[in-house]
């Protein structure tokens, strides 16, 4: 398929998954802060801001750390270009002009939730998010499904699974970034470490699975073990890489196999074998941080390699018609 | 005589572009008692060169680098042999080259101050004489001064100035030539000047009806002789550059070119 | 002549034809002047005769829901919310007797022939322009003449493989040729789609006439692009190059990409190398053989054109003149489009056929030509009068309906740049029964068929008929109110 679709499919997928994230990060955060001090709700924020990454916009548009100033930056503040309604806007431009590579049912689900964001009323949004942030999360969860249910499996489906997938274990890793040294810091209190840990499983839809996986125990380091190396939890980092890896593996795998998906596969590969054989004590305490950083990073780096390989088909050219020219001259 | 000359343009960026295309117009003509007995254009990046003729008849080289790259290299070397008067005899011009040099161009547009200039000091029915007049008057007219006038600069505005370089003597003179109806061509080339300060040049072919081409130079107030060799022609610069090209990526870009043409035994 | 059309048939109450329908002054496409329907058309009058207001309107309502549920629009930018618009569609066709088809047919075949010979010979011997019959100066300073293209031969020496010539009818009914658009001609997916819903809701009808099929328009148009494949590749590949979703005929481009199933790329998609051309894809770089281009010459090539072009692709124009890919139109078939060198092609059909036009221009006065520029001048109260490089309808005078002030805002103009301008005495466009807020009224249309010149010429039997939706109004241009019917050719 054209590197342009693909590229446009993968950025579609991401965006929305991406406000699908940002959205539930809010939501969690909003319920878990509803019965704290001020001082706490702000210190709850904060990671907000550092898990998108865009607290230095943030700090030029805003003069103080407020709640609802947080709510509406992350929601559709202009100069964030990660904002739900930026990630929405740019799915929906992504859809467009893939317009013939995708089905009817999806490009219609995209447009109902462009319109969504678009005309609802902000203010009354801020003052009880909890309903839109609901709706917004549904119309993402749905447009997964509607692709899964209405989009041939092929190529065109894959590279949007690579997407969903890459942005998700991006979006947990940071989510255990931002939180894992502030609840490390409390220690074994129950009291002040659970409210905590749950708020941190909700953030990535784990929490009923979660409960059903640990049989009872409920401690960071059963959380960690979870949300990085858990197998079957669709937003496990480790489950995401997989899912990813199978992706590569049927993109392309008609003709050609492995000639241009080489680069990320490996990264990708050795980034999941990395963490099946991962013994989770040695990241416990100090060692978590680095680590993080780390995954981080290597995710980065396989999005690189993806662009790479597939979207910039700068270098790599192909014998031209080396069998259309052979039966040319046997005629 | 047998003249050698080297042509380099370097172009650098200061970051790595993905994608450039390169277009040359370098080659030294063959025709009209020239010859050029050999050429060579080498690049680096090295990337496979090819070649088609423009609706001139000049040989344009082009090439693409389709990997990233910092410095782009273009070098072009030739040996040629030049007569010591150019003679192109043409009985009749085809209708397209009556139309085209005849024609303000973007470079040399019509203009009316040029016009009543040119008028004043032509002489009706001699194109020869009215030609000699315009060159005569075109080098007298603008000091020659580097760095006065830019690549973009057009006739009107070099006239206006009273300074420039060849291209825009080249320039006046076709605008004034064309505005008397004497039809008008560009001529890039290169100039032997004894060794010194070589770079490329630019004349003027005017047509004298009957006869042919007849060559000149208002930078030199001279008839083209042996010491200048033609490479290309066209309507003004815009048709001929020796380099020109587009690339892709963030970068910027910057032109260096060195020009040395001698005297070969 | 007011007439009232009456029904024979089943009675219904206030049928669609119970309006009064004026028939004068205009050549009318269903009846006779006598207020009778003409003989192909009786069958469908007696159709409209029986159906109500109201069963109409409902029918109205199915088409426009189909439109809409197809994506058959077109967006309307500038607002963020890009509303889609579907283009008005009338539901009673236009129906060609099969004699008159045939010489249509001939006519148009005539004379894509000669403007192909035409544009061969400008961009090689120039023979026609040597012998004068066709002024130099016209043909080198039309703004789509292109010197790059000289000594350029394309495959098959076919410049305009598409062409879509606007025709229109006078008061006698006699067919002219108003245009030849020999660039990207677009609507042919308004044909197709025309058909298709006309189908779904007169099926009975169709039952009744023996209707030319226009399916096969996609698969034609893919055979007439491969057959012009360098080097004579049997399986081409073959891509659609469009502008990008910001183009009005966005719509047309995926919808003749998919139909042809072909892909639809943009020039970011493409990149030369060593004068070929491919498409970046997942697995690599692909050549491409043909590409059917719906961008304008000036934006193909920022290295050969408009450097500021983001929509071209740098290089093109190279491996197009090294024979390794076809482009479909050729570049600079403008030239042959140009309004004031349309005077011309009667004189083409003459020069290099021998033969006399099957099909007439319209009167046309040059103001290149002294003479006529003259008598452009001295009539500016009398003619329609026309900037050469302007279309869809803008910069022109309308001169009986013009101020004063007007009329010499544009003598001023003319003088000032007498190749710009050509003239035409005002035109009667034939009128065509359609509803309009209903009530049946005579609506001015004229005819695009679509001409494909690959191996050989064909024309498909049918086209786009645009009709002026607005009372009176003469312009049948999408962009100013116009609407489109299903054209129904019959056959023998």
């Amino acid at each position: 398929m054209l590197s342009r679709a693909a590229e446009t499919l993968y950025w579609m997928a991401r965006y929305i998954e991406r406000s699908e994230d940002i959205t539930r990060l809010l939501a969690v955060n909003f319920d878990a802060l509803l019965d704290t001090t001020p001082e706490e709700a702000r210190a709850g924020w904060l990671p907000l801001l550092t898990i998108t990454g865009d607290d230095v916009i943030y700090k030029k548009a805003y003069a103080e750390i407020a709640p609802r100033s947080i709510i509406e930056f992350l929601l559709w503040h202009p100069d964030n270009p990660n904002a739900v309604t930026a990630c929405i806007n740019r799915a929906r431009e992504n859809a467009r002009t893939v317009r013939e590579q995708i089905s009817s049912e999806m490009w219609e689900h995209i447009n109902r939730l462009y319109f969504l964001v678009r005309d609802v009323n902000r203010n009354a949004v801020l003052d009880n998010p909890g309903e839109f942030f609901s709706q917004v999360r549904n119309g993402s969860q749905a447009f997964q499904g509607i692709t899964a249910a209405t989009l041939t499996h092929g190529d065109s489906y894959e590279f949007m699974q690579l997407g969903f997938h890459l942005e998700r274990a991006d979006k947990t890793a940071r989510i255990l970034d931002a939180k894992y040294l502030h609840i490390n810091s409390l220690g074994e209190d129950p009291a002040a470490a659970y409210p905590q840990l749950i708020a941190l499983l909700r953030s990535c839809s784990a929490f009923e699975p979660f409960r059903r996986a640990s049989k009872g125990e409920l401690n960071l380091e059963k959380v960690v073990d979870y949300l990085l190396l858990d197998r079957a939890f669709p937003r496990a980092v480790l489950f995401c890489l997989n899912r990813s890896l199978h992706a590569l593996d049927t993109i392309g795998s008609d003709n050609s196999p492995m000639l241009k998906s080489e680069h990320p596969r490996r990264t990708l590969g050795r980034l999941s074998a990395d963490l099946e054989y991962l013994d989770i004590h040695e990241l416990l305490g100090a060692n978590m941080d680095p680590y993080l950083d780390k995954l981080l990073y290597s995710l980065n780096a396989i999005g690189d390699d993806v662009a790479r390989a597939y979207f910039n088909t700068r270098v790599i050219l192909p014998d031209s018609r080396p069998q259309y020219q052979q039966q040319q001259q046997q005629q | 005589m047998r003249l050698k000359i080297e042509h380099i343009t370097t172009f650098s960026y200061d970051h790595p572009i993905s994608e450039a295309y390169t277009e040359m117009c370098l080659r030294p003509q063959d025709g009209a008692g020239q010859h050029c007995l050999s050429f060579s254009l080498k690049t680096e990046p090295h990337d496979e060169q090819l070649n088609y003729r423009d609706r001139f008849g000049n040989d344009i080289s082009h090439f693409d680098t389709i990997q990233p790259h910092n410095q782009l290299v273009v070098a072009a070397r030739s040996v040629v042999l030049t007569p010591d008067h150019f003679v192109q005899s043409m009985a009749h011009l085809s209708p397209l080259d009556e139309f085209d040099f005849l024609q303000g161009s973007s470079y040399a547009p019509l203009l009316s101050e040029i016009s009543a200039l040119a008028e004043s000091i032509s002489t009706p029915g001699d194109p020869k004489a009215s030609a000699l007049a315009i060159m005569r008057h075109t080098w007298g007219a603008i000091k020659y001064e580097k760095g006065a006038t830019d690549v973009n600069t057009t006739a009107g505005e070099a006239l206006a100035l009273g300074r420039g370089v060849c291209q825009d003597f080249a320039h006046v003179m076709l605008s004034a030539c064309r505005s008397q109806k004497i039809p008008a061509r560009y001529v890039s080339g290169y100039l032997y000047n004894n060794g010194y300060s070589a770079a490329s040049h630019a004349w003027v072919d005017v047509y004298i009806p009957g006869e042919g081409w007849l060559s000149l130079d208002p930078t030199h107030n001279v008839e083209q002789n042996g010491q200048y060799v033609r490479v290309a022609i066209g309507r003004d610069y815009a048709d001929v550059p020796p380099t020109r090209g587009i690339f892709v990526g963030n970068a910027k870009e910057s032109m260096e070119v060195s020009v040395k043409v001698d005297a070969v035994l | 002549m007011p007439g009232r059309a009456g029904s024979e048939q089943k009675m219904v109450e206030k049928s669609v034809l119970d309006t009064l329908y004026d028939i004068s002054q205009f050549y009318d496409e269903m009846f006779e002047a006598t207020g009778q329907p003409r003989e192909h058309y009786r069958t469908l009058h007696e159709q409209l005769g029986s159906l109500s207001m109201e069963d109409f309107a409902e029918k109205h309502r199915v088409a426009d829901a189909s439109f809409l549920y197809q994506g058959i629009t077109f967006t309307v930018y500038g607002q963020e919310s890009g509303i889609e618009r579907i283009f008005p569609f009338d539901l009673i066709p236009r129906i060609i007797p099969f004699e008159e088809w045939r010489q249509l047919e001939e006519g148009l075949t005539q004379r894509v022939t000669a403007l192909n010979l035409f544009l061969q010979d400008v961009y090689h011997e120039q023979r026609i322009l040597r012998e004068k019959r066709v002024p130099a100066e016209l043909v080198f300073s039309a703004k789509h003449f292109r010197r790059e293209m000289m000594d350029v031969t394309p495959a098959r020496g076919v410049y305009a493989h598409i062409t879509g010539t606007d025709l229109i009818r006078d008061k006698s009914g006699e067919y002219f040729v108003l245009e030849d658009n020999l660039r990207s001609p677009s609507g042919v997916s308004y044909m197709l789609e025309n058909r298709q819903v006309m189908k779904r809701i007169f099926a009975d009808l169709f039952g009744r006439y023996r209707v030319s099929p226009v399916e096969q328009y996609p698969q034609a148009l893919l055979d007439t692009l491969r057959s012009v494949a360098p080097h004579g590749y049997s399986d081409a590949t073959v891509v659609l190059l469009t502008p990008g979703i910001y183009n009005s005929a966005y719509f047309e481009h995926t919808f003749l990409a998919r139909m042809m199933g072909i892909e639809i790329v943009e020039g970011h998609d493409l990149v030369a190398h060593n004068n070929k051309i491919y498409m970046r894809t997942t697995q690599g770089l692909q050549l491409v053989d043909v590409i059917y281009r719906r961008v304008d010459d000036d934006f193909l090539d920022p290295l050969a054109f408009r450097q500021d072009s983001a929509l071209g692709v740098a290089g093109l124009l190279n491996a197009y003149r090294a024979g390794n890919v076809t482009l479909a139109n050729a570049i600079g078939t403008g030239v042959a489009d140009d309004k004031a060198v349309y005077a011309y092609v009667p004189e083409m059909i003459r020069f290099y056929l021998d033969q006399d036009p099957i099909l007439n221009n319209v009167p046309t006065y040059v103001g290149l030509d002294e003479k006529e520029c003259g008598y452009i001048l001295a009539n500016l109260d009398k003619l329609v009068v026309k900037a050469v490089n302007e279309s869809g309808g803008y910069g022109m005078l309308i001169g009986p309906h013009a101020s004063q002030a007007e009329r010499e805002k544009f003598r001023e103009q003319v003088r000032a740049n007498p190749r710009n301008y050509i003239a035409q005495p005002t035109l009667a466009l034939s009128r065509h029964p359609t509803l309009l807020e209903d009530e049946l009224y005579g609506c001015h249309i004229d005819l695009r068929p679509y001409t494909l010149y690959g191996e050989k010429i064909t024309v498909v039997p049918g086209g786009l008929t645009r009709v002026a939706l607005r009372k009176g109004s003469l312009v049948v241009n999408s962009s100013q109110g116009g609407g489109s019917k299903d054209t129904w050719v019959l056959r023998e």
